[in-house]
């Protein structure tokens, strides 16, 4: 226990390190949380200029989606697919086989130590200047204990998804290609920007088998009271079976990958 | 002419380097596109519940993307890889350059942090008509950092919306003037910093 709370700490420190860049990453959010807001307001206005009615989700609430969903991008952002592949081109993943606790849980209770820091000096500041300038909806506190589930299967699934596109380094060099091709399905697939309810029935089908819309959508809906209880439940055990399924396909990939990189390093 | 014809010699060296490495060329390739699937999907899936953004419907909002990715495909494929590694060579080898200079090195970082932030970020202004923002931020986008002289003037003047923003009516008469000014600006500045790098060599 005292050794992960260690891992955590310097997270914590080298966090405090690059004040600077937390700064530009609060502000870049900051400006992405603007072109929204106005976005939606455009398009709200215009739905009602023509009289078409947006049953789904009022201007307000869709607002609030914007900020909360700002915040999720926050507490669910790692540098899985950064660190991994930058470790295994320089062979200095070596230092995480040698280590008492395995790879996995360094780099989770890493991600977990910089959660400390991105909650006073990112999430904190996202959620004033939020309710300050863009005026959210009221939340019910009801809905806050489904929230938190859903964020921690979101957050587990994004983990292990940048897990697994980081371990593909031991495999194919050029990482960026996946990892664009990840940012693409989750900017679409997750309802990070655009909420799956607005999708048309097809694509909302297609997005159902998929796990992105774990990571923004179920939580957010969850929070803003769209979801009902069989909904709700339904979102839980979709993100149990993904998580068991990835990390199932993680501790795979590990292992290959040990047999792999003892080929490289003799 | 000479010089187009070593542009040609280049480019035709360049495509053969590239496609050395065929499959990840060709990777390459297959992200590149997706990035505009993706963008193009999400703006069909808003224009299925909502009617018009700002007036604008999805096909003239997907022209003012198209403008803009098309201006950015340009400037990267001339200037964009060039400059950014003219960058990295300035960092990575000779950043005394920074302490010798006579203003704070500090203040150069911050500004060029900054610099890269507005690049960056400011650009996803305008993705969106930028009538649909407050004026305060029409004035920004027009004048302090000029992005909206690449899609929204001549796209507003193409669909015969430029009286949406009155105030800047003759604007997309204008946007070629301001672009030849803008690169006139821009290749000073490069000469100069040229200059003040041969005379600050170590």
């Amino acid at each position: 226990m005292r050794l992960y709370c260690q891992i955590m700490l310097n997270a914590v420190q080298s966090g405090t390190t690059y004040r600077f860049h937390t700064f530009i990453t609060t502000a870049n959010r900051l400006v992405a949380l603007l072109v929204q807001f106005f976005l939606w307001t455009a398009l709200y206005a215009g739905a009602s200029a023509l009289s078409v009615p947006i049953t789904q989700v009022s201007l307000d609430e869709m607002i609030t989606y914007a900020v909360f969903s700002t915040m999720i991008s926050m507490i669910v952002a790692n540098e899985n697919i950064e660190t991994l592949s930058q470790k295994i081109q320089t062979g200095n993943i070596v230092t995480y086989l040698i280590r008492p606790i395995g790879l996995f849980r360094s780099l989770l209770f890493e991600t977990l130590g910089t959660k400390a820091f991105a909650a006073l000096f990112e999430i904190i500041p996202i959620l004033v200047v939020g309710y300050l300038f863009f005026s959210p909806a009221e939340l019910p506190l009801s809905h806050l204990l489904g929230f938190l589930i859903a964020l921690f299967n979101g957050f587990m699934v994004y983990f292990l998804l940048t897990f697994l596109v980081g371990m593909s380094s031991f495999w194919y060099l050029r990482i960026f290609h996946l990892s664009f091709v990840l940012t693409h399905l989750i900017n679409f697939f997750s309802g990070i920007v655009i909420p799956i309810w607005f999708f048309p029935k097809a694509l909302y089908a297609v997005t159902s088998w998929l796990p992105f819309d774990l990571i923004y959508y179920h939580p957010l809906a969850i929070l803003l009271g769209k979801a009902d209880e069989s909904q709700t439940l339904f979102a839980f055990a979709k993100g149990a079976a993904w998580i068991a399924v990835l990390a199932a396909a993680s501790a795979i990939a590990w292992m290959a990958a040990k047999r792999k990189v003892v080929v490289q390093g003799g | 002419m000479h010089t187009v014809k070593l542009y040609g010699r280049f480019l035709i060296v360049y495509m053969r380097s590239q496609l050395e490495y065929r499959f990840s060329f060709f990777g390459d390739v297959f992200v590149n596109m997706l990035t505009f699937v993706s963008l193009y999907l999400g703006f069909w899936v808003l224009f299925q519940t909502f009617p018009s953004m700002d007036g604008w419907g999805f096909w003239e909002v997907l022209f003012l993307n198209n403008l803009n990715l098309m201006t950015y495909a340009t400037c990267s494929m001339f200037l964009w890889g060039p400059m950014i590694q003219l960058e990295n060579t300035v960092r990575t080898g000779e950043f005394d350059n920074f302490l010798v200079r006579p203003y704070p090195p500090l203040l150069i970082l911050v500004f060029r942090q900054f610099g890269q932030m507005s690049i960056y970020t400011v650009r996803s202004f305008i993705n969106y008509p930028i009538s649909i923002y407050v004026q305060s931020i029409q004035l920004l986008l027009t004048f302090l950092i000029p992005y909206a002289i690449v899609n929204y003037y001549p796209a507003s003047l193409f669909f015969g919306k430029e009286e949406r923003s009155a105030l800047f009516y003759f604007f997309p008469v204008i946007s070629v003037a301001v672009g030849a000014l803008l690169f006139l600006l821009a290749c000073k500045i490069f000469s100069r910093g040229v200059a003040r790098y041969d005379s600050s060599g170590s």
